[in-house]
């Protein structure tokens, strides 16, 4: 880093110095640039203590899987639980849509894919599956769907 | 139709259901070869029949 400030005072007698201070400032910028990408990771990926309080029975069963080798310590156990448990949760969010866009994107999508459950639309165009049951029951009074 | 009482059931190929709490399935011997799962719906639980809908291209 000292040595890129020295690079960098004022003495540009020829052109060539001159370039080769302008490729200084450059690489000492992306250097700096690639230090605060570093800090920022190591600030995101810092692990954090949460302590919740589990019974004697399930403790106990923890520390036999830890004895067998199935993990590595108690840490590594709950770890692998909250993956386990945040991959199986999926969560859905509605989006705040009017009926006329909605029935848009139904028509859309029946267009796309052919057929379809009204299961599968709410997940993929995130819509109230209620405002999609009376989307489907509409299309299917105009004659554009047919059930299966 | 809408069922609210003890003992309405439903039945059907697929049936979209929701729940506050969702306990694990578990497998149930009904026969020798026949098996299937049971899940427990708790709270605010619904659950609706779905049928598989096909667009009818325009002419």
């Amino acid at each position: 880093m000292a040595q890129t400030w020295l690079l960098l005072a004022p003495r540009p007698d020829t052109e060539v110095q001159l370039r080769k201070t302008k490729c200084d400032i450059t690489e000492m910028l992306f250097n700096l640039f690639n230090i605060l990408k570093h800090m920022m990771d190591a600030v995101r990926s810092e692990g954090h203590v949460i302590g919740s309080k589990v019974s004697a029975w399930e403790l106990e069963q923890v520390k036999q899987l830890v004895t067998s080798g199935v993990y590595l310590n108690t840490s590594d156990f709950v770890r692998d639980a909250i993956r386990d448990k945040l991959t199986a949760i999926k969560t859905i969010k509605y989006r705040d849509v009017d009926y006329e866009t909605a029935k848009k994107e139904v028509m859309g999508y029946f267009r796309e894919r052919g057929e379809a459950y009204p299961s599968e639309i709410e997940e993929d165009l995130e819509l109230d599956y209620k405002l999609i049951c009376q989307i489907v029951e509409e299309l299917k009074r105009e004659g554009r769907l047919e059930v299966l | 139709m809408e069922g609210y009482e003890v003992g309405d059931s439903i039945h059907g190929y697929r049936i979209r259901a929701e729940a506050r709490k969702v306990s694990d399935p578990q497998v149930i011997a009904k026969t020798g070869r026949h098996k299937a799962q049971r899940l427990i719906l708790t709270e605010n639980a619904e659950a609706i029949i779905e049928r598989k809908l096909a667009w009818i291209p325009e002419r």
